[in-house]
């Protein structure tokens, strides 16, 4: 019956293996960190795979959990980025918002393998996460707020403003001359 | 009397827009959405051009998640899965090695009485070893120098951290922390490459945890490393893994410069 259990959760979880490291590493950005806070992710998901609700979502509980675990190392270790203040991040926020009443569409076709997941790491830390939760992984706004631990709002006014970012860094990826004098003049900070 | 501002139309905000392009409404508000765009509160151009934005989106991160497995790192599957057998090999044992620590640091404080007569006393910083490493299982290598990657998976377990790297002579030299703040403890010493003879090593084996214990600068030092881990490390350099526990792969095919003591400790100081 144990085993059973626990080859179901193996046959359950093991498949996401390459989000949750894909994650990891857009939290840690160092690939021994990211392995390292993947394995113990696995490890305690396991322990409480009892607590999964089969037919929820596998990979938005796994990434909880290891959310959890990468915040909980930053307590340990001191480590905690500073949060930014309040009126920068607003500041950010509207300078991220100023993009042309009918922007161009996005050139996807010029835009070089790999390009996305590179925009995404250009988004400032406060708005990155929700766009990579939603446009690389593909949660819903309901599941990135409980993986993230903010209400439904603030997913939705940081996914926006991330967008805003990612517009910017998909065009200048794209045609990168154009981008650069455009960053210059008008990219957001960060 | 005051006046509330003008409530924003939700297709005047950007963000409510994506939310309903996207389909994370209720039906209620989703369907009394659909009627204003089908009334033309909106312009329907705009809307388009949002929504195939979106959906270039969507599929850039389909193909994307589709290519994931590729860049996953060697070995990763295999690592997670060991552990995992690992885990729940232990599992039924994991109560046992809570009351042996709880055992272990009554021992520590001279709690217990003499359980032998011929050993000698275990030192406090075996224990207190043991503990750094289990309240900080995971935490960064401090050397950014790829010189040095590697070399101290202990400190990249997060059971020490590096102060600094510095080279003395032929050694390589790593100044070490605890990750929770506390005095830098000493220093530990990298036989360079072709040194013959390196330090005595001691080794304590505990149900859970292997200490190595070994003198430089005056001073001996204390480095707590969890079995799975050890075991885990066997599995891929037989023979060679208390050598993995402070150094790396470098070692491999090296003549072994320690002499390695086995630790039978009194359990009473």
């Amino acid at each position: 019956m144990a085993e059973a259990r626990e080859h179901s959760f193996e046959g359950t979880c093991l498949e996401f293996l390459p989000d949750c490291y894909a994650f990891a590493l857009s939290l840690t950005r160092r690939s021994h960190d990211a392995e390292d806070l993947v394995q113990d992710t696995f490890v305690k998901a396991q322990r409480a795979f009892a607590s999964f609700q089969p037919g929820t979502n596998a990979k938005a509980w796994l990434f909880t959990i290891l959310r959890r675990l990468h915040i909980d190392r930053f307590r340990r270790e001191r480590l905690r980025p500073t949060p930014l203040p309040q009126d920068e991040l607003v500041e950010m926020a509207r300078g991220a918002g100023d993009v042309p009443a009918e922007p161009e569409p996005l050139p996807w076709d010029a835009l070089p393998p790999g390009a996305l997941e590179d925009a995404v790491n250009e988004i400032p830390d406060p708005f990155r996460l929700p766009v990579r939760l939603r446009d690389l992984d593909g949660f819903a706004y309901k599941e990135i707020g409980a993986i993230l631990n903010i209400p439904a709002g603030t997913v939705m006014s940081r996914l926006h403003r991330g967008r805003e970012y990612l517009r910017r860094a998909l065009v200048r990826l794209a045609e990168p001359d154009r981008g650069e004098a455009a960053g210059t003049e008008e990219g957001p900070r960060d | 009397m005051t006046t509330s501002p003008t409530p924003t139309a939700w297709f005047d905000d950007p963000a409510e827009v994506d939310r309903y392009l996207e389909g994370e409404l209720d039906p209620d508000t989703q369907e009394a959405r659909d009627a204003d765009v089908a009334a033309g509160r909106m312009d329907v151009d705009r809307l388009e051009r949002r929504r195939r934005e979106l959906e270039g989106l969507a599929a850039a991160g389909a193909r994307h998640r589709a290519t994931l497995g590729h860049a996953l790192p060697e070995g990763l599957e295999s690592r997670v899965r060991f552990a995992l057998r690992r885990d729940r090999t232990r599992a039924p044992r994991r109560w046992i090695a809570a009351a042996a620590a709880i055992v272990l640091v009554a021992v520590g404080l001279g709690v217990l009485g003499d359980r032998g007569e011929q050993a000698e006393a275990m030192p406090p910083e075996v224990i207190e070893a043991i503990a750094a490493a289990r309240m900080s299982p995971s935490a960064p290598r401090g050397c950014d120098d790829t010189e040095h990657l590697g070399r101290l998976p202990i400190v990249q377990d997060g059971h020490l951290n590096v102060w600094r790297c510095e080279e003395e002579g032929k050694r390589t030299v790593a100044k070490l922390y605890r990750p929770e703040d506390l005095p830098a403890i000493g220093y530990a010493a990298i036989a360079a490459e072709g040194v013959e003879r390196g330090p005595d090593l001691g080794r304590t084996d505990l149900e859970d945890m292997v200490v190595f214990d070994l003198v430089y600068g005056n001073r001996r030092h204390y480095f707590a490393v969890g079995r799975a881990w050890l075991d885990y490390v066997e599995t891929i350099h037989p023979g060679r893994a208390s050598c993995r526990a402070c150094h790396n792969t470098s070692r491999v095919g090296e003549k072994n410069p320690h002499n390695i003591v086995q630790r039978s400790w009194r359990l009473r100081r």
